[in-house]
């Protein structure tokens, strides 16, 4: 093979490379992002942890929609829960419209640095709703914050944490 | 000649080597290094003048508070050709030149001219070789490019939106979502450039893999990598940071297409995607393509200072590498682009530190150009005159640049003019200083015919002053507060606007100067010399006629040792 031609496929073969790595950058992150909560990416767990601490911080709950005509609301604007216990809150929403809509919710934790301690054993995220006309529902969440956030240094000192949930609606159920 | 003659289909004619093809044949289908960096260099000028005719736009808006060009009513309007009757669109108008005059400046002026151009002029002859090692790909490149110029104008004509009559993407030349996504720009301008950045990418890449072809494999004999002229170095460089930094691009962009057109959520909250992604893979291309559209003039312009001071460049092997390393850690800085999206204190206080650390080799490039210039006969001819010019406001751009680099300044200076004024002292002032510098440095040898050196001294003395006056006061509008991509500002800022503007018409003058520069020399036609710049000029390009004979190099050049190798 004429060596320019080598030199040029060993060219190509970087150049396929690192365009395959933007695409794979899509799963890469979102890996990255669960196993380390980067960016406010709140983790699920499976079990409680055994000892709570005596630490309270306060959970406030932000509830908003996005393009669709329902209306979201935690049943309390906030909770004060102590770290490593378990606790849980009620989310209603309701399909305003005279249709059927189908709706799917994204969160993120602020500070972002949180997202990783904010733990949940049960939600009603990244699922499509699907609400009757005038229909209501209501979602439990069950979750805790981690004792291990104690002893970061970004988040010791954190007593205020903001859960924003957003109801989209669904994408997949717009075509 | 042999056997590099086998690749043009001229040689079958069994013409000699300095026969040339007819007009037609010659300038559409050329495969000759030499032609096609002529086209580059041509069609760079065309675009410098298109994207700074909008910018003149822009500075005129700007030049007092309210809306005077970008209204209703105005000449602008009067042409016909942009949507500006009522302030919504005027706006938008506004907006979509900037985002224009930012496209064409960096992929259709900067990167053609130093690349495309004096590359393809001027790499092949420093290491000795007859042409590149793919000579039609190099005709494909500079093809794609006009293609996508053309899509690029169209876009602008192409609704745009959200609002009617809103024509042309103006989201910005980083196109975050989602201004670029269905919601912030539904109509088909923003398709258009994307497609216009498929192309210029695919001409840009094909060019890399050329020039890296070229380098690697074509060099004269004794030629090694550690004699090569700087300037081939900087290609070099520039050539790796396209090919591993453009595909990237045009990931994102991609996804961008499909996000708009095939109801993909890559940056799409609702469908659970991230527009900040959006933002890490812009800037991990978006930072080396800064590195792009300087590193050749960092080559172009150690060649000027080692000439002019008659001393070969001080530190030849430092410098080679301190452009490598500028070119590994341009690409692990990124995100400090985007110190404002939230990203937690460790990663902000590494991006800081490894921006920073970009300041040792380019601080080792500066001091070795003024260490060249130490102890010197200096010269000061045009060229000369535009590298130390670059020197300084590339210096200037630099300091500018590690106080941004601190994310905690850089967050209430984010978005502000004084970052317009910072890249614009690195590259509108820097870059393009580097470019003039060249061309005044190769023109003879070029074209072959001598240009004017008054209108060269006055065009660099007339330009330095417009270029500073226009951006300096930018520092100061930046520390009061002015943001960035607005068409209107509140009164306190008129003041150093109205010089800015100032600047601009005084710049606006040395353009022309430069034109009638090209006319003159044209005009009376003094025929130039092989080497004009005497014993400080010895690279290759300088043993040969000037303009060079169509084919160079029938016999290799053997390269032997030289004051490189004694340092």
């Amino acid at each position: 093979m004429n060596r320019n031609i080598r030199v040029a496929l060993w060219l190509v073969g970087g150049l396929v490379f690192m365009g395959g790595l933007a695409f794979a950058s899509v799963p890469l992150y979102r890996a990255f992002c669960n196993a380390t909560g980067f960016g406010g990416t709140t983790m699920r767990a499976d079990k409680a942890p055994k000892v709570a601490t005596d630490v309270i911080v306060r959970v406030r709950f932000d509830t908003n929609t996005n393009g669709l005509p329902w209306t979201f609301k935690a049943e309390k604007p906030y909770q004060d829960v102590r770290i490593g216990k378990t606790a849980m809150m009620y989310f209603t929403v309701t399909n305003t419209a005279d249709r059927p809509v189908t709706g799917r919710s994204v969160f993120n934790v602020l500070p972002d640095t949180m997202g990783g301690y904010y733990r949940k054993l049960q939600c009603f995220c990244y699922e499509d709703q699907t609400l009757q006309a005038g229909e209501s529902k209501t979602f439990p969440m069950v979750y805790f914050l981690d004792p291990e956030l104690l002893k970061n240094i970004d988040t010791h000192k954190v007593r205020d944490v903001t859960l924003s949930y957003t109801f989209f609606e669904s994408k997949a159920a717009k075509k | 000649m042999a056997n590099v003659a086998a690749s043009h289909d001229h040689a079958a004619h069994g013409d000699d080597h300095d026969h040339k093809p007819g007009f037609f044949d010659r300038w559409v289908f050329t495969t000759n290094h030499k032609d096609i960096g002529t086209l580059y260099l041509i069609f760079a000028i065309m675009a410098g003048i298109v994207g700074g005719a909008m910018s003149g736009f822009i500075r005129w808006e700007l030049a007092a508070p309210g809306l005077q060009v970008f209204a209703p009513g105005s000449m602008l309007d009067a042409m016909g050709l942009f949507d500006v009757s009522n302030p919504a669109n005027a706006k938008h108008a506004y907006n979509s030149f900037v985002t224009a005059h930012a496209v064409i400046m960096i992929f259709f002026m900067v990167m053609p001219a130093m690349i495309g151009g004096f590359g393809n002029w001027f790499v092949p002859i420093m290491i000795g070789s007859p042409d590149m090692a793919f000579p039609r790909l190099n005709n494909i490149s500079f093809w794609l490019l006009i293609a996508s110029w053309i899509l690029l104008c169209v876009s602008l004509f192409v609704p745009s939106g959200p609002g009617a009559g809103q024509h042309g993407f103006a989201g910005g030349w980083t196109m975050y979502p989602p201004m670029s996504s269905h919601t912030g720009s539904p109509g088909q301008a923003f398709d258009l450039i994307i497609l216009s950045f498929h192309l210029s990418g695919a001409s840009s890449i094909l060019g890399a893999i050329n020039f890296i072809t070229t380098i690697f494999n074509m060099r004269a004999p004794g030629m090694t990598l550690h004699r090569m002229p700087l300037f081939a170095w900087s290609v070099l460089v520039t050539t790796f940071l396209l090919l591993l930094s453009m595909p990237v691009f045009a990931g994102a962009i991609t996804m961008l297409l499909t996000d708009r057109n095939f109801n993909t959520s890559f940056f799409d909250a609702a469908g659970g995607g991230d527009p900040v992604m959006y933002q890490h893979l812009f800037w991990f291309f978006g930072h080396p393509e800064v590195y792009i559209l300087i590193l050749p003039g960092f080559g172009i312009i150690s060649h000027i200072v080692s000439t002019f001071s008659r001393k070969p460049i001080f530190g030849y092997l430092a410098m080679a590498y301190a452009m490598v390393a500028i070119g590994v850690v341009g690409f692990v800085v990124w995100a400090h682009h985007m110190y404002t999206v939230g990203m937690n204190f460790d990663l902000r206080a590494y991006f800081v530190l490894a921006t920073m650390v970009i300041a040792v080799p380019t601080g080792v490039k500066v001091f070795s150009w003024i260490a060249t210039m130490w102890g010197g006969t200096i010269t000061f001819t045009v060229p000369m005159q535009w590298a130390i010019g670059f020197i300084f406001l590339f210096t200037v751009g630099g300091v500018t640049g590690v106080v941004l680099s601190n994310a905690a300044i850089d967050i209430p200076l984010h978005d502000t003019y004084y970052v317009v004024a910072h890249f614009h002292y690195v590259l509108s002032l820097g870059a393009v200083f580097s470019i003039f510098a060249g061309f005044y440095y190769w023109y003879e040898k070029m074209f072959g015919i001598k240009y004017n050196a008054f209108l060269g001294t006055l065009h660099f003395w007339v330009m330095f002053v417009g270029v500073n006056l226009i951006f300096f006061p930018q520092h100061f509008l930046g520390l009061q507060g002015m943001p960035r991509r607005y068409v209107d500002y509140p009164t306190g800022y008129e003041y150093w606007n109205k010089i800015s503007s100032y600047g601009y018409l005084i710049t606006v003058v040395g353009v022309l100067i430069f034109l009638i520069m090209l006319v003159e020399s044209v005009i009376r036609r003094r025929k130039a010399e092989a080497n004009p710049w005497g014993e400080g000029a010895t690279t290759l390009e300088w043993t040969l006629s000037s303009p060079p004979p169509y084919h160079q190099f029938s016999e290799l050049p053997i390269i032997k040792d030289d004051e490189h190798d004694k340092h």
